[in-house]
């Protein structure tokens, strides 16, 4: 649908109080198609495509009536070289902190040599007695690099502003080119740990309306089951670990590596990387694997009791975990917070459930979700979802039947959408294919927006409590800079 | 509840693993058969580029490669053959078809005035310079109860000042190019870098992104190169203690 730049935010305003919520906006550079912005908007199964030519590169910004924007006009402004007026340079660079000099990153053609840096703004808060903690970007544990300014006074925090872009490889920029390239490799390391998911996107946003055989559908949700088993394993073992209880966080990371494991003897590979292509997947899985992935998920439902008995009967760590790093429903709807960060603050938004993708029509399964959306919501939503995904997995494999595993795919032109439930949330892949090149490839991480979730969560907490929330929504770095 | 539990986990059958079985555990890499024709087919499909088909000769750059195992799909003639946990130059991670060179024989001992203050236990500082966080997922697994490097003296510390070795993961993005220079001067001296990962020997396949040269070697002296695309758990630890002589 064609919406001139002036009605956009109207647009917008009038179909979220219609339901829609609004799932991405992103530019695309003039050539082959003209310099637009391209608005998707989801209202469960129903996707609703925007699209605003743009005659020059300034338009107001939007941000201040309609906050979900706020990111998407913030990236359009850094990485496509929009102007939206108003909303100014006030929340320092997003991703590009070495920006070019009258260049943007993504449009076509060489890119200047010549950079400038861009510093990281301080908070705008002060007063007696309030201190500002810089944090990162190379951090204590083994995690990615993100940089995080604390205000404080004493010990609560009063206002925190997270600072990512370390990891900017420029993601976007590479998938572009010509369409019949698999690019399923590249867009497996965009996020290493949601590496099914991101290439489960990729193969929808290509396939488009191909028919992908039953017996490789089946698959898919299989191991994108898998995938979200040792994501959420290695989540509750994390909550664990970050309040200095080990025996269970040495258990969560056992019941982890006993995930990987039967992954490596299925797909070959511990993240199961390679197994999914565009139009199937990419190789049959044997009867033995079937059983080691049956006898592995029974076991996993007695496991998770044992590790949540362990947690849940511990009153200290009870009193660590409860009432912390709450997010409240308001603030989940009004960002429109996403995945089990969400579900745990009671929305229930699914595109499982919602959407439903490959086999996820044909089978059942149950939406969870808790009212509170503290950490320990959302550790009990992680706990409900490992032993959901275990009854998803076994209706597949029961339904398992011979077959083929793989069409081949034709992408055609126009707008490709991909969109699945990763295990932080909705992830949209959307590419524009244009002449049989994809122009424009734009990843929307559900960690896009949970960053912004995670700075609202947090006020009120204390600095030592960070690390807890933060593991507790279990963000992507990789994912969201790209 | 909680004693019961805990009874539970303590007489659980002894889930670590020996040295010997994670030193056996490798990566494949692939190698050509003698019915190769050298017709350059799975150089086509190769998306890290690594493999090279020129004049007839054949190779293999493990620092390219990031064991997608497209290759073998392509064609009939390539085979799996156990890749090396590591290597000390950059150079022997080019295998040619037909030198003869095996695994183990890449996986030498540092020279011993390198590793003599390292000897007996080594403490890491992992660097993420912009990976995509498989590596850190794995480097994570390495202190579990399988792995569990902290018998061989390999520990992660918090802070870069008490490390002996930094563990690089990533292509070394622009943005985190200060930061990692920064980390790099925080170390004391006799310290080693470790490039772990696709990524950061070669630039994996984001050398054409936003990135500072190809691999952390154009920034960081590096000392060590970890194979792999995610190196595996046992890769990693196994590549310390065999280097570096640590106690098995």
């Amino acid at each position: 649908m064609q919406v001139p730049i002036e009605e956009l935010g109207n647009t917008i305003t009038s179909r979220m109080g219609e339901g829609y919520g609004l799932m991405c906006m992103y530019a695309t550079e003039s050539g082959d198609m003209p310099r637009t912005v391209q608005t998707l908007m989801r209202k469960d199964a129903d996707i609703l495509h925007l699209e605003t030519v743009l005659e020059n590169d300034s338009y107001p910004s939007m941000s201040f009536t309609i906050p979900q924007v706020r990111p998407y006009e913030r990236e359009m402004m850094e990485m496509s070289g929009l102007d939206p007026a108003g909303l100014g340079d006030r929340y320092g660079p997003q991703r590009l902190q070495w920006p070019y000099k009258d260049a943007h990153p993504l449009q076509k053609g060489e890119l200047p040599k010549e950079r400038y840096n861009a510093p990281i703004p301080d908070n705008r808060l002060s007063g007696d007695g309030v201190f500002e903690i810089p944090v990162g970007p190379v951090h204590a544990g083994i995690i990615e690099p993100g940089h995080f300014r604390f205000s404080v006074a004493g010990e609560p925090i009063l206002k925190v502003r997270t600072h990512m872009g370390y990891v900017y490889r420029g993601v976007e920029k590479l998938m572009e080119g010509p369409a019949d390239i698999d690019r399923t490799r590249l867009t497996e390391r965009i996020s290493g740990d949601t590496c099914v998911a991101n290439s489960l996107a990729y193969a929808h946003a290509m396939e488009g309306d191909t028919e992908v055989p039953k017996r490789a559908r089946l698959l898919r949700t299989v191991f994108a089951e898998m995938e979200r088993i040792y994501c959420h394993f290695s989540d509750i073992g994390g909550i664990a670990q970050d309040t200095g209880f080990s025996v269970p966080a040495t258990y969560g990371a056992g019941l982890r590596e006993k995930v990987l494991r039967v992954n490596e003897v299925v797909g070959g590979h511990r993240f199961l990387m390679g197994t999914i292509v565009p139009g199937g997947v990419r190789r049959d899985i044997s009867d033995s694997s079937i059983k080691a992935i049956r006898n592995r998920i029974l076991k996993i439902s007695f496991d998770i009791e044992e590790l949540m008995g362990m947690l849940v009967n511990s009153s200290t760590l009870m009193d660590r975990v409860e009432t912390t790093g709450t997010l409240t429903n308001k603030v989940a709807t009004t960002y429109r917070a996403l995945g089990p960060a969400a579900r745990a603050s009671g929305v229930a938004t699914d595109v499982r459930k919602e959407r439903p993708y490959d086999a996820y029509g044909d089978i059942g399964m149950r939406l969870i979700t808790q009212p509170k959306g503290d950490v320990y919501s959302r550790m009990m939503v992680k706990a409900d979802e490992i032993v959901e995904s275990t009854s998803i997995i076994n209706q597949c494999l029961d339904m398992l039947t011979e077959g083929p595993l793989r069409v081949k795919v034709e992408p055609k032109d126009g707008l490709g959408i991909g969109l699945v439930e990763a295990p932080r949330g909705e992830l949209l892949h959307a590419a524009n294919i244009v002449n049989g090149n994809i122009w424009r490839y734009r990843v929307r991480d559900p960690s896009f927006i949970n960053w912004l979730a995670l700075e609202r969560a947090l006020p009120g907490n204390i600095v030592a409590d960070f690390p807890l929330v933060n593991k507790s929504f279990n963000l992507s770095y990789s994912g969201n800079d790209l | 509840m909680y004693r019961h539990n805990v009874k539970n986990i303590v007489s659980d059958a002894k889930p670590v693993e020996r040295y010997e079985t994670m030193e056996s555990k490798r990566l494949n890499m692939p190698s050509p058969d003698e019915g190769c024709t050298r017709c350059g087919g799975c150089a086509k499909v190769c998306s890290g580029k690594a493999i090279d088909v020129k004049d007839g000769a054949w190779s293999v750059d493990l620092g390219k490669c990031v064991f997608c195992r497209d290759c073998y799909d392509a064609c009939g003639h390539i085979k799996a053959v156990p890749a090396p946990h590591y290597a000390l130059t950059r150079e022997e991670l080019v295998f040619k078809a037909g030198d003869g060179r095996k695994a183990e024989d890449v996986e030498r001992p540092f020279p011993k005035e390198l590793s003599k203050p390292f000897r007996g236990s080594v403490a890491i500082r992992e660097l993420d310079t912009g990976s995509c966080n498989a590596c850190e997922g794995e480097a994570n697994a390495m202190g579990n109860k399988y792995y569990d490097m902290e018998r061989f003296g390999i520990k992660v510390t918090p802070s870069p000042r008490h490390a002996d070795a930094l563990l690089v993961t990533g292509p070394m993005t622009r943005n985190m190019l200060v930061a990692a220079q920064k980390t790099y001067d925080a170390v004391p001296d006799r310290k080693l870098v470790l490039a772990c990962g696709t990524c950061a020997i070669s630039g994996g396949l984001f050398v054409k992104g936003d990135v500072v040269g190809e691999g952390v070697s154009d920034t960081l002296p590096v000392d060590l190169y970890i194979v792999g695309c995610p190196p595996t758990p046992n890769g990693m630890v196994v590549s310390l203690v065999k280097s570096l002589g640590l106690r098995h």
